[in-house]
């Protein structure tokens, strides 16, 4: 019961906190809110959409709120249902690059040694390879409609930057005193940067992760508008795919098919930007204070 | 002794060590990059038989005998004799031949599409870090007022949406419906007939055809500089050696150009240098939104055509240019900071 | 009495914070005279080192001085710095008032030759021939015993603590400024430097004969170097007297715990106390006195009132009790 509370209050104060920064609490909110639509939606809109020819592009009515596209089918229901592949693929790219980041590059700075050598070289290696090409090259060998996949490919053309960034961070930490301090006492490495080092670097690693995560969302849409890989389900970057492909940029009604997904990617990533100063004033003390 | 002594400094030299290590970053992309562009699922052979079939509705034995008469390159020959091959050729500036358009030495094709994508990087790259340092040196002089804000908010605005969308939005807004330009008219590089020359039509060409793209990417990117200006001037202008300057009586001027500015902007020549690469490969997109006859719309159509020569020849152009704009920035603080100068490099 | 170089009175300064107005500076008044050398001490916080960038009118970050006057006397002329505009102020400071603030280590930009910190100095205030000041340069360096060749091409850097603290020196009397300002001149140096530095400063002051005000929290060197000494707490000077009257009399019982705190070559370390507390928050500040709820002295009158800078003969006092203080002191000795 009493766990329960603690929780309860301690998400009420992490909540308090986060609502100090206006524009970062924004953010919070509307992110909170389209993920929760894109996640709910498909429960209750009903996924078949047949085409209807009478309708064709058609500007917004009562009945269409954002208009049609060019089978007739209702754009604002689109967009409700394509959030889903969208947010997926970005977090699990997301978290896989800020996890392969922050894993090699502490692994690297606390073993040393060869690890260290190996991991460097290849974060160097990837930050040197042109990455938007790269992630061109290594879509042709996704060959089924994938998600994960796609997201694996995001995620392992990205995390260079992000790893050295780490590594040299944590190398600057382990001189710290209260890191010397611990390490006199006898406590092991992998105390040290669990109990340590990582948190201090938390909203170093969540700022980066949110950009990890727009970035999988550039590299996803820019992959599916170039055809590049296979376009199956329906999602926004498809949405934007399909009407680049079929013209709607060149009609006032039309227009509102490529329109759509646009504003919603970019509210998407706005309001996780703008989340992440939130964040960052809940897991930096520093920033807390003020001034 | 003196010679091996002379040698030794040599190639304990900072600059010497720092270059070689680019030229071999450079070897070992485009060693892993031939392979990996290699193993792509599909080859050049069957895509274009299976073109040739569909779009002139021959058969697949005279679709392949067509495709034998054209394709110079023995696909069959082991990866690793072509790799050979390959270093062999580029060792003495031979890029190959493309597959695809039949005799047309690739250094030809990257002749013909990369001074538009250069073009265009490096005006936008100049304008956008121009612009981004001097709003941000005002805005951090002028920090929690509306300018700080009005162009916080913009920066914000800009990064959540991806610049080829932005190319898109620019086309829908002021090319089809406020018809400030027309959408027909700016596509490509150049206009139909205009002929290169060293002549004012053909620059003013050149530019209208280049403005979109490049007025993309300066919006686009002018945010990021800016918010990394503004940190960086606000940083710097809490140091001792600005309010000392202020007490021995310099004037704001003096104080902003030459002690918070120069001081500022030194960090920034890093991430210059690094975004060199990314726009290049960012260049796929924005030309392909478009339509801009540049590198990036070339490697997206060899990249369908699985041409692997040109794929090979962009990556090692923009390889290249990421590894020497590092380098060249790398050089460029060591001459401008005289605390790294001295460090004995 | 000696002429009067600067009349400062009434000098208050704010900063903003979150928390509301950070009172640093409250009516401070004085007159600093002729030749002498002013010590301004009191613990870190206690706003002296705002004094110092008060007096030149620089605020730094989000400062703001919200009432006073500072007059600065030049023989006949009687100039207001408080009406001074911003292109005269700027041309005031370092010409007339050099203000070198503590981080003399981090003093100079790190991009630019020593050299170009002086002609970026003097083009300042009109100079503008590069000779010249070259020339100058040269002879101030070699006045604090630098050598001129080394230390002017060379980048802030390339230079330890004690030369750059030195250069500092010479760039300050560039302009021959008659008032000095010095914050913490040694602090962040060792004290071999730190001496070599006040003996320079004493044969300086013989040379050029200016007047200086030093801000330290390090009491020996103001009774090496002091003719008067003015205690600052919570933002207000408490009091203010010569030399002697302050270390062996004092009327202030903050003195007076500050001056217990130094160890003195003949009175035993055990003697040696600080003061209880700590400085007052600059926001919420106490009632009364200030230094009431640190005061062994204090009555129910310091709680509600508080005492003004009250001159007996020439010794400027603020406290109620200050007769008692006395006392105490005279028996401590």
């Amino acid at each position: 019961m009493s766990y329960i509370r603690d929780l309860g209050s301690g998400l009420l104060g992490s909540l308090r906190i986060m609502s100090r920064n206006k524009v970062g609490f924004a953010g919070l909110i509307i992110t909170m809110t389209i993920l929760l639509v894109s996640l709910l939606a498909p429960q209750f809109i009903d996924l078949k959409m047949t085409a209807d020819i009478e309708k064709i592009y058609q500007g917004p009515s009562a009945e269409h709120w954002l208009g049609t596209d060019y089978q007739g089918r209702d754009i604002f229901k689109q967009l409700l249902l394509g959030g889903t592949e969208v947010i997926y693929v970005a977090f699990l790219a997301g978290l896989l690059g800020t996890v392969i980041g922050v894993g090699l590059g502490s692994l690297a700075a606390v073993l040393g040694g060869w690890v260290d050598t190996i991991a460097t070289a290849a974060a160097e290696l990837v930050i040197t390879i042109p990455q938007y090409p790269l992630l061109l090259v290594l879509a042709g060998f996704i060959r089924l409609n994938s998600p994960a996949g796609l997201a694996v490919i995001i995620a392992a053309v990205g995390w260079g930057g992000l790893m050295l960034t780490i590594r040299s961070q944590v190398l600057s930490l382990k001189e710290r005193d209260y890191v010397q301090a611990a390490r006199a006492l006898g406590l092991p490495v992998w105390h040290l940067l669990l109990k340590e080092i990582i948190p201090n670097m938390m909203s170093y690693i969540l700022t980066s992760l949110v950009m990890r995560m727009t970035n999988a969302i550039y590299g996803m849409v820019g992959l599916i508008f170039l055809g590049v890989v296979p376009i199956a389900q329906n999602n926004w970057g498809v949405m934007y795919s399909l009407a680049n492909r079929q013209g709607a940029i060149f009609g006032v009604n039309s227009a509102w098919y490529i329109l759509a997904p646009i504003f919603t990617i970019a509210l998407f990533q706005f309001g996780l930007i703008n989340m992440n100063r939130s964040l960052e004033e809940l897991f930096n003390p520093r920033l807390r204070r003020g001034e | 002794m003196a010679t091996s002594a002379m040698l030794r400094k040599f190639f304990k030299n900072y600059y010497f060590r720092r270059t070689l290590k680019a030229v071999a970053s450079i070897f070992v992309v485009t060693t892993l990059t031939f392979f990996l562009i290699r193993l792509m699922p599909g080859n050049p052979l069957d895509i274009y038989v299976n073109s040739q079939m569909q779009s002139l509705g021959v058969s697949r034995e005279e679709a392949e005998a067509m495709a034998s008469s054209i394709f110079q390159v023995d696909l069959k020959r082991p990866v690793l004799l072509q790799y050979t091959d390959y270093v062999t050729g580029l060792l003495h500036g031979d890029f190959g031949l493309s597959i695809v358009s039949a005799r047309t030495p690739v250094s030809a094709l990257i002749l013909r599409f990369l001074p538009w994508t250069m073009f265009v990087v490096s005006v936008s790259l100049i304008l956008s870090f121009t612009l981004g340092i001097l709003i941000g040196t005002l805005m951090a002089y002028k920090r929690n007022t509306w300018v700080d804000y009005v162009f916080t908010t913009f920066s914000s605005i800009m990064t959540a949406i991806p610049d080829f969308m932005v190319a898109t939005l620019i086309i829908v807004y002021f090319g089809v419906q406020w018809k400030v330009f027309s959408v027909t008219g700016v596509r490509g590089s150049l206009s139909p007939g205009m002929v290169a020359g060293f002549n004012a039509k053909f620059f003013i060409d050149a530019f209208y055809h280049a403005a979109l793209p490049i007025i993309t990417l300066v919006v686009c990117n002018v945010g990021n500089w800016m918010l990394q200006m503004r940190g960086s001037t606000m940083a710097t202008l809490g140091e001792d050696y600005v309010m000392v300057a202020k007490a021995r009586g310099l004037s704001e001027a003096r104080i902003t150009t030459g002690y918070v500015g120069r001081n500022a902007i030194l960090p920034l020549f890093t991430t210059l240098a690094l975004s060199i690469g990314g726009m290049f490969g960012g260049s796929v997109l924005i030309e392909t939104v478009f339509t801009y006859n540049g590198i990036g719309m070339k490697l997206a159509s060899s990249l369908g055509a699985r041409d692997y020569p040109v794929m090979q020849a962009i990556f090692i152009i923009i390889t290249t240019a990421t590894v020497s704009a590092n380098l060249f920035a790398d050089f460029l603080y060591g001459w401008l900071d005289p605390r790294i100068r001295t460090e004995g490099r | 009495m000696a002429d009067t170089v600067l009349e400062v009175r009434d000098l208050s300064l704010e900063y903003r914070s979150r928390r509301g107005p950070v009172k640093a500076l409250r009516n401070v008044s004085f007159d600093l005279y002729k030749g002498e050398t002013l010590a301004l001490i009191g613990e870190s916080g206690c706003g002296k080192s705002t004094m110092g960038f008060a007096l030149i009118r620089l605020t730094p970050g989000t400062a703001k001085i919200t009432n006073g006057n500072v007059t600065f006397v030049d023989g006949p002329n009687r100039i207001n710095l408080m009406e001074m505009s911003e292109n005269e102020i700027r041309r005031f400071r370092w010409t007339d008032m050099a203000m070198m603030l503590q981080a003399a280590l981090n003093a100079y930009n790190p991009l630019i030759r020593i050299q170009d910190h002086f002609i970026d100095t003097a083009k300042a205030h009109g100079l503008n021939n590069k000779s010249e000041i070259i020339a100058r340069a040269r002879r101030l360096l070699t006045g604090v015993q630098l050598d001129a060749d080394r230390v002017l091409p060379a980048y802030p850097h390339e230079l330890s603590g004690g030369m750059r603290q030195r250069v500092l020196l010479a760039l300050g009397l560039l302009m021959q400024p008659k008032i000095i300002i010095l914050d913490e001149p040694t602090t962040a140096l060792d004290i071999l430097t730190q001496r070599s530095i006040i003996e320079l400063l004493r044969k300086l002051k013989d040379e050029f004969n200016f007047t200086m005000i030093f801000i330290s929290h390090d009491l020996s060197l103001a009774a090496e170097l002091a003719d008067r000494v003015a205690t600052m707490y919570a933002g207000q000077i408490v009091e203010l007297t010569d030399v002697f009257s302050a270390f062996e009399k004092p009327r202030h019982p903050y003195t007076f715990g500050l001056t217990r705190a130094v160890p003195t070559l003949h009175g035993a370390v055990e003697k040696l106390e600080s003061i209880p507390g700590s400085p007052p928050d600059l926001v919420f500040m106490p009632s009364g006195c200030k230094f009431h709820p640190r005061c062994p002295f204090a009555t129910d009158k310091c709680k509600e009132v508080e005492p003004k800078l009250t001159a007996y003969g020439g010794h400027q006092v603020a406290c109620h009790n200050w007769q008692q203080v006395l006392e105490e002191s005279q028996k401590a000795r």
